[in-house]
């Protein structure tokens, strides 16, 4: 195993997220996407880690710091998605389009 | 291509070793009073929230009171560090340097205004305690921005400049509030994957995130990947200031927000994010590596062009502002292009960013005054009714514009005659056409407000919300005035060596 | 800076008009020929001077442009010829016609013939090629109503790309040879495969371009646009095209070792089989057309036996005469609204300018000394003896087949008119019966320049010739040969002249050559069945989706034409309504990506930033 794998699997899952974060239009399937892609910079931070610097603290810290990122991006996503379902019943982008020219 | 940086590499290194002898794993040994302004807003946000949920509704006030305090006693820190010299604190991970004490006056100075202007909206309501907590939360999130020294931390103040200010869009919990607040959220979760991809491809290609450390690796970096990196991170500081092409969250958050929330996130954290470009820029990146100056460039011209045609048409007076405050960050991102090529430009991006926060905010005050008039023709009538009021608002209008005697007018000369001087003529000729037209839609606006109300009309539409709003126009139309009348005082102090 | 401004003046002029529309129909005609001849007078200045320059494009690849010997040539050839085109354009485009889109069209179809010649590299070689291509699409469809011609224009464009594709192996058979900067001086250079996969493109897309056997028949169906187009398309650009790429890169054909013989070939038996087809036509711009290709034989021989000077002058004297002969064609189906050959007999009699031009155009074409195309076809011959006597003998028969049926449309212009009169006339439009000052303008020019490059014989011009061009000690043609070849074209001319109106051809003969020897069926036969068969086949499984696309491709074809009509036609109403309006417009555009909807959000911010991304990795 390589580092060339490691990043390739990080590219593949942050392209799905990606296609994801673009193609949807449900909310929630929305943010998945945008979590895939997270999920891609760890597994491409914690590669770098491994391979490339063992001994130097920044890619530790870039996983550490992806993951609170998700953990705080997630919740208050849900917050705001929650919040927009309970007032309009919207659960879709294409649903909360009232503010456009 | 930054003839005028000081010739920065042994003196950074012995910086490093310095720092390396004092082992910065011990805490104490850091300097936490070097950070007195941030921790004031944290700790009152802390203390804040916690006495918010005790207080009865009616005696929140405290809560306001406390935010107050806790931005005076930042300024008056700010004042004492700016006397000192420049230092990096947590192991090389903040720099405390006169770029820093600039954002932290002038945000400081700003959310006090802010503060200010949203008493009478949302004095007495039941989240009241919630928008002081999160107005404070984002303005140290802000500060942090301009402080960051290194690409992590960076990333975190992203995170605490964005998640606060999500919540202050929705946080009147109206439809259209919800609906702002969705957008901005997923705009900015986007933008913020996409500036820590950038952050790790950074990390990845140079070993290490600190700014002086990254200048020195990546100078044999491939260089498709610093390019992607840079674009990357820049995606995350463009939607902090709301430019092209992550400008899309400004006109339906400002227009769905409560009036306070709108004024706060188009004004206070396009203040860190100019900062934190210009550091990054400045600072991170190796001479003759990539060409930020042709990024910035093109996301000025971009910015200013489409803020001003997508203003021209415009009816709500709130979402003008927004695309105005898109323009601006055109004119704004001017002197990040010649950083480094122009020495006026240091103090041109500071003193600009002063004179367009007092305007903006003035602005939003009169509409925070006013919160029935929605469209243009509403104000008609108005310099009937409140002339004062008026007066305050053609101030900062024709301030927005660039009218002599106020701030702005000083802050484009000295932003143009950089972009000039550092090589972007064609940059200045676009800005001065954007300018001048840029009249058009702000005196679109005056014109009714000086126009005699029709006769036969209720003048629902300009009831006033209080004396708090009100008095936030005045004080901003007077800073905007007298900061352009003292800009031989107030240019200076945006000038100073960085940290290296 | 004079190459840019040469590239620059046909180009961004003739897209102006283009895409203006119908706003400027009436300023087209004018604004055209200017700048048709401002591009004469900088070809002329760049022949000259000289000028080389290049930008960067690519990573590693720079877009160069020079003007060499053979350049130079090639660049003063097209801009005349262009500018004689636009003035009998100009009569013949009448006012109400699209005439922005015509004139706009053509000139960007020329400046990208420009680009071509000009290219030093195959990056720029092929943007041009491709432009001259959809160009040449757009303008052999310019009537798009008319769905025939639409599928005319599709058919030349869907043959010339078939060959293209070489093209574009070549240039990815180069990268991978390790000539990354795709420079055309490089590409001999290159190792043992990819010289041969460079090769083998290279020739498939000029034979393509040229109309050489077996693509020939793309060149028939493309005689259904508008004369003009035809006047352009098959002397000094387009088919052009082809032999200049193949002169230009003979070192490569050399370099291949295969190369030569194959192209020259080729070259010679176009020039024989094409030849006979124009015999056989009763259409007279059809028979031009065959003997185009023909004629384009002469120089792709040339090409592949190394006389490179020599078939440059073939090149030029060609473009001379054919785009005089196609104009001279042009005013009569303007005039007598036929070109039916037969319906043609006594032209020259009612309109005596277009006559004895068009005569002076066919003798040269048969090679009647001392004509034009005399002097330099007997170079190439003189090349091809040099190389290999069948190659020689193979044109010598091509030069008296030449004479047969250039002879033979002379002796019809001449007969006496059929005494019934008009009946014959109008049959493909209504004829004007006249024949306007600016029609006849160019002919006396071109028809100048097809008898004074005879002066190409004198052995002193020769050799200042073969020195512009830059090439060394081709051989001259023995005096015998010159004898020989007079002598033949003599009595084929005078054959042909008796028999002309009087024997009959076999049916049999007719029916082959008349319909050019069937190689549009046989590509039907060959490539476009079996591939509508295997379609077939499938949709028994999917009958909807192939079915459909067959049907969409065609009203795609049909619609995309008068789309790109339309599109000339509409945009630019507002600014010359006023500055205010301008602005209030362009807000409006400004303001509708604010579309409220957070995916469309999404994807134009990744869109921009892939933009960003892309010029940042790409200036730094």
């Amino acid at each position: 195993m390589s580092l060339e794998v490691f990043l390739l699997l990080a590219a593949a899952l942050f392209s799905v997220g990606v296609y994801g974060a673009l193609s949807q239009q449900s909310i929630v399937m929305l943010m998945m996407g945008l979590e895939l892609m997270l999920n891609g910079i760890t597994v491409a931070a914690a590669a770098f880690w491994y391979f490339i610097g063992p001994g130097a603290p920044s890619d530790q810290v870039v996983v550490v710091v992806a993951v609170v990122a998700m953990a705080v991006e997630m919740a208050v996503g849900f917050a705001v998605t929650t919040a927009i379902f309970r007032a309009r019943d919207v659960d879709m982008t294409d649903m909360a389009a009232d503010l456009k020219e | 291509m930054s003839s005028n940086r000081p010739p920065a590499t042994s003196s950074a290194s012995s910086l490093d070793e310095h720092q390396t002898d004092s082992d910065p794993r011990d805490p104490v040994k850091e300097n936490p009073a070097a950070l007195i302004p941030e921790i004031a807003l944290v700790a009152a946000a802390v203390i804040g929230l916690l006495a918010g949920s005790w207080l009865p509704r009616r005696r929140q006030w405290v809560v306001r009171v406390l935010a107050a305090g806790a931005c005076v006693a930042g300024l008056a820190a700010t004042a004492a560090a700016m006397l000192d010299t420049p230092q990096r604190v947590f192991d090389g991970s903040y720099a405390v340097d006169p770029a820093t004490n600039a954002a932290r006056v002038i945000i400081l100075a700003a959310t006090l205004l802010v503060l200010c202007l949203s008493v009478d909206a949302v004095g007495g309501h039941r989240h009241e305690t919630e928008f002081y907590v999160l107005v404070l939360l984002a303005s140290a999130g802000a500060i942090a921005l301009v402080g960051a020294d290194d690409l992590l931390t960076l990333f975190a103040a992203y995170l605490l400049a964005s998640v606060p200010s999500y919540g202050l869009v929705g946080l009147l919990r109206n439809p259209l509030g919800t609906e702002a607040a969705l957008k901005y959220y997923l705009l900015g979760a986007l933008l913020g994957i996409v500036m820590l991809t950038g952050t790790t491809v950074l990390v990845g290609v140079a070993g290490t995130s600190s700014y002086p450390g990254l200048r020195d690796a990546l100078t044999g970096a491939p260089p498709a990947a610093v390019a992607f990196g840079v674009v990357a991170v820049t995606a995350g500081i463009l939607f902090k200031i709301g430019g092209v092409p992550a400008q899309f969250w400004v006109p339906d958050a400002v227009d769905g927000a409560s009036t306070p929330a709108a004024a706060f996130v188009s004004t206070i954290p396009k203040i860190g994010g100019l900062g934190a470009a210009w550091r990054l820029y400045t600072h991170a990146l190796p001479a003759h590596s990539v060409d930020w100056a042709l990024l910035a460039a093109i996301v000025a011209a971009a910015s200013m062009t489409l803020g001003n045609l997508a203003a021209f048409g415009q009816t709500k007076v709130k979402r003008l502002l927004a695309y105005s405050t898109v323009s601006q960050v055109g004119y704004l991102l001017m002197a990040v292009t010649v950083a480094g090529r122009s020495g006026l430009a240091q103090r041109a991006l500071w003193y600009y960013l002063a004179a367009y926060a007092v305007t903006n905010l003035g602005a939003f005050a009169v509409v925070a005054e006013l919160p029935s008039a929605v469209t243009i023709e509403d104000y008609r009538g108005m310099a009937r009714r409140h002339p004062a009021l008026a007066a305050a608002l053609a101030v900062c209008l024709l301030g927005l514009v660039g009218t002599p005697p106020t701030a702005i007018f000083v802050g484009k000369l000295e932003i143009f005659t950089a972009t000039i001087n550092g090589g972007y003529t064609w940059l200045a000729v676009l800005a001065v056409a954007n300018t001048v037209a840029s009249l058009y839609y702000y005196l679109r606006w005056l014109a009714p407000a000086f126009l005699a109300a029709p006769a036969d009309r209720e003048d629902a539409a300009l009831v006033t919300a209080g004396t708090w709003s009100a008095a936030a126009a005045y004080t901003a139309a007077a800073a905007s005035v007298a900061l352009g009348i003292g800009a031989g005082i107030a240019l200076p102090l945006g000038a100073g060596r960085l940290l290296p | 800076m004079l190459i840019w401004v040469l590239l620059g003046v046909p180009l961004a002029v003739g897209a102006g008009l283009a895409v203006c529309g119908q706003r400027t129909d009436r300023v087209a005609a004018p604004v055209g020929v200017a700048a048709a001849s401002v591009t004469l007078g900088l070809a002329v200045g760049a022949a000259v001077l000289r000028p080389s320059a290049s930008a960067p494009l690519f990573i590693g690849i720079r877009a160069g442009f020079a003007v060499d010997g053979l350049s130079a040539v090639l660049v003063v050839t097209v801009a005349a010829v262009t500018v004689a085109v636009l003035v009998f354009a100009a009569a013949d485009i009448g006012a109400g016609e699209a005439r922005s889109r015509f004139f706009g069209i053509m000139l960007v179809f020329a400046g990208a013939m420009v680009v071509t010649v000009t290219a030093t590299g195959l990056a720029v070689l092929l943007m041009g090629w491709e432009v001259m291509g959809a160009t040449s699409w757009a303008l052999i469809g310019f009537w798009w109503h008319d769905r025939r011609r639409v599928e005319a224009g599709t058919t030349a464009f869907v043959t010339t790309r078939a060959g293209d594709i070489g093209l574009y192996m070549a240039a990815g058979a180069a990268v991978a040879g390790g000539a990354g900067s795709l420079q055309l001086d490089a590409l001999p250079r290159l190792g043992s495969p990819w010289l041969d996969v460079v090769t083998a493109g290279v020739v498939a897309a000029a034979l393509g371009k040229s109309a050489q056997l077996p693509f020939s028949f793309w060149l028939s169906r493309a005689m259904e646009g508008p004369s003009p187009v035809s006047a352009l398309l098959h002397s000094a650009t387009m088919v052009a095209a082809g032999a200049y790429l193949l002169l230009r890169l003979h070192p490569l054909l050399a370099a291949s070792g295969w190369g030569q013989p194959v192209v020259a070939w080729v070259g010679a038996a176009t020039a024989v089989a094409l030849g006979l087809v124009a015999v056989a036509q009763r259409d007279l711009k059809q028979l031009l057309a065959a003997s185009t290709c023909a004629q384009i034989g002469f120089m792709v021989l040339a090409a592949g036996a190394g006389g490179v000077a020599a078939g440059t002058a073939q090149l030029v004297a060609h473009a001379a005469v054919k785009s005089l002969l196609f104009l001279a064609a042009g005013a009569w189906l303007s005039a007598l609204g036929t070109k039916q050959l037969a319906a043609l007999a006594g032209a020259g009699r009612r309109y005596r300018l277009v006559g004895v031009t068009f005569t002076a155009g066919v003798l040269a074409l048969a090679g009647i000394p001392p004509l034009s195309l005399w002097a330099t076809k007997d170079t190439v011959l003189a090349a091809a003896l040099a190389r290999d006597p069948g190659l020689y003998a193979a044109g010598l028969a091509a030069a008296v087949i030449s004479a047969v049926y250039s002879i033979r449309a002379a002796r019809l212009i001449w007969l006496p008119a059929p005494v019934e009169g008009n009946a014959a006339y109008d049959t493909e439009r209504p004829g004007t019966r006249r024949v306007g000052p600016l029609m006849a303008a160019p002919l006396v020019p071109l028809a100048a320049a097809a008898v004074g490059l005879g002066v190409y014989a004198l052995p002193a011009v020769t050799a200042a010739f073969e020195r512009t061009v830059a090439t060394r000690g081709e051989p001259g043609p023995p005096g015998w040969s010159l004898g020989l070849s007079a002598g033949l074209a003599f009595a084929a001319a005078a054959a042909t002249w008796r028999l002309t109106g009087r024997a009959r051809m076999p049916a049999a003969v007719t029916a082959t050559l008349g319909g050019w020897l069937g190689l549009e069926a046989a590509a039907h036969m060959v490539v476009v069945r079996p591939t509508l068969r295997a379609a077939g086949a499938l949709a028994r499984f999917d009958d909807d989706v192939v079915d459909g696309a067959v049907r969409r491709l065609a009203a795609a074809a049909v619609g995309s034409a008068g789309v790109a009509a339309r599109v000339g036609e509409v945009g630019v109403d507002d600014v010359v309504a006023g500055v205010a309006s301008g602005a209030r417009r362009l807000g409006r555009i400004a303001r509708r990506p604010q579309t409220g909807l957070v995916h469309q959000y999404y994807a134009q911010a990744a869109a921009v930033l892939v933009v960003l991304v892309a010029i940042m990795v790409l200036v730094g």
